[in-house]
């Protein structure tokens, strides 16, 4: 039995060396934490970096480079946001402890935010690394009026884009991901906290997961954290266990020969599957980034009949599923 | 046809093109990438949960293998870790725990029961039936002889305690009853198993 108050004494994490999610690499109790908020002085700016040392010779380069810009735009539109709303803390304890999320993007109402930081990527995006079709959809962007600006977003949120969105929704996903990462990184971690069973979709916003990452074994003991698409806010999961269906019957994994750092976790109960990287193989890999990077594996895991939640930047490359 | 964010999709290079990433002016992405992904191989592998064999604590253990278990192709245990989901030991193991893929692909390893007949200096290899007729024959020949009804003062006791019953240390609750309950039956004192704890 841990006596009282050594746990809190032994998780005192600030002197102890840490990675880009937190993970203590050293000296940390065995017990990471169930939701973890992000970090707004680096979520985008970590990301744009990623996708920009894995840019050069991949296949997808220019598209890479253009999500690498796309990033550093979103990281400058987050400072100087207008005020936003947020529920009472008191309002976001009980909905979690109902097992609900408290800012489900299709329930709860949206504020302007978004849109101030549609202006801001529109306004800082470097012109540089988009192509003519891209170039063309931010000048219309601009011009486009709030309310069609808002119904392209209820189109985006609740899952219905049309083709003709195809481009601009790319943007204004950009823009929904820094109101709503911005919103998630004020909650307060304790009004969180939740007995309700684990989810495979966010507990703060109820979107799907991008990817998994499984924390470095030794001291940090290997739990896998999913990273929503939306809030880019990452919990806890248990390892082989589908994060579609909640089955652990029959799940295994595809990876490309010698490559262990991403693994496809396939359920062959619901034939889904998600992505899976291993921090002890990579240590800096960024969930959108890395996922976006390894589409290649999508591919090959596609052909093998299993399907996934869409990369939010990715959405109609994959077809509609029979399932 | 409309695209979503919130279901189902399979990726392909065929819909890449119609796509947001084709809408943005990169059309020719998906063949790119199916190209550039051709030569490489998809490789199955498996993390499978159990308990660890050696001792009573019972601690997760997550099993890496290689191969595909569906099809006639062998699989390969390749790494063995704690498992970090499981209440007992969250992803630790002891030194003996940590070593178990060296037990698992011990060239000493029992798969299958070996017998050493009386006056031969070497064991040999036998079927499940044979071994189980053999054990039970010496168990019943055993307890014939020496089971104790009763005590000195002619109090019941029911026992035989020349024989001991070794259970495992990871044994799920239903083992742990039914060897419980075939020991105490047949009067076995000397009984260890997971179920003592």
């Amino acid at each position: 039995m841990v006596p009282a108050g050594s746990r809190e004494a032994l998780s005192e994490r600030s002197t102890f060396p840490s990675t880009g999610f937190g993970e203590g690499t050293l000296g940390d109790v065995a017990d990471s934490e169930a939701i973890r908020l992000p970090d707004l002085a680096v979520v985008f700016s970590r990301r744009a970096e990623r996708l920009s040392a894995l840019a050069p010779g991949h296949e997808l380069e220019a598209f890479l480079r253009l999500m690498a810009a796309l990033a550093t735009a979103q990281q400058a539109s987050l400072s100087g946001l207008p005020p936003g709303t947020l529920p009472a803390s008191s309002e976001v304890a009980a909905m979690r402890r109902s097992g609900r999320s408290p800012l489900d993007p299709v329930s709860a109402g949206r504020d302007a935010t978004w849109r101030a930081a549609l202006d801001r990527i529109i306004e800082t995006i470097d012109r540089s690394v988009l192509p003519e079709p891209a170039r063309a959809t931010v000048a219309s962007l601009a011009q486009t009026p709030p309310a069609v600006l808002e119904a392209m977003a209820d189109r985006f949120l609740s899952g219905e884009v049309e083709r003709k969105d195809a481009a601009a929704v790319t943007f204004v996903a950009a823009a929904l991901q820094v109101a709503w990462t911005r919103m998630a990184a004020l909650l307060d971690k304790a009004d969180l906290a939740s007995d309700a069973p684990e989810t495979g979709t966010c507990p703060v916003c109820a979107s799907p997961s991008v990817a998994g990452i499984v924390s470095p074994g030794g001291t940090k003991f290997g739990h896998r954290h999913l990273h929503c698409s939306l809030c880019a806010t990452a919990w806890r999961y248990v390892r082989v266990r589908c994060i579609h269906c909640g089955s652990t019957d029959k799940v295994s994994f595809r990876q490309f020969a010698g490559a262990s750092f991403v693994r496809a976790e396939c359920c062959e109960k619901c034939h889904g599957y998600s992505k899976v990287f291993y921090l002890d193989h990579a240590k800096p890999v960024e969930p959108f980034a890395d996922d976006l990077a390894s589409l290649g594996l999508d591919m090959l895991v596609g052909e093998e009949g299993f399907s996934r939640a869409p990369n939010p930047f990715v959405i109609g490359m994959m077809e509609r599923s029979q399932e | 046809m409309g695209i979503t964010r919130r279901q189902f999709m399979r990726v392909s290079a065929a819909g890449l093109a119609a796509s947001t990433v084709g809408a943005l002016g990169f059309g020719d992405a998906g063949d790119a990438l199916a190209a550039g992904v051709r030569p490489f191989k998809l490789e199955r592998a498996t993390e499978t949960r159990n308990a660890c064999p050696y001792c009573a604590v019972s601690c997760g253990v997550l099993i890496y293998s290689l191969g595909d278990r569906s099809k006639n192709a062998r699989s390969e245990v390749i790494h063995v870790e704690g498992d970090p989901d499981h209440p007992v030991n969250r992803g630790t193991l002891c030194p003996r725990g940590a070593a178990v893929l060296d037990f698992v692909r011990s060239p000493n390893r029992l798969k299958y029961p070996m017998h050493r007949k009386a006056g031969s200096d070497k064991f040999e290899r036998v079927s499940w039936d044979f071994a189980m007729d053999r054990i039970a024959r010496l168990m019943k020949d055993d307890r014939d002889k020496n089971f104790v009804a009763k005590n000195r003062d002619g109090v019941t006791v029911n026992r035989w305690v020349s024989t001991g019953f070794f259970g495992t240390s990871s044994q799920s609750n239903e083992a742990g009853y039914l060897t419980y309950k075939l020991a105490r039956a047949t009067g076995i004192l000397g009984l260890e198993n997971q179920a003592r704890i």
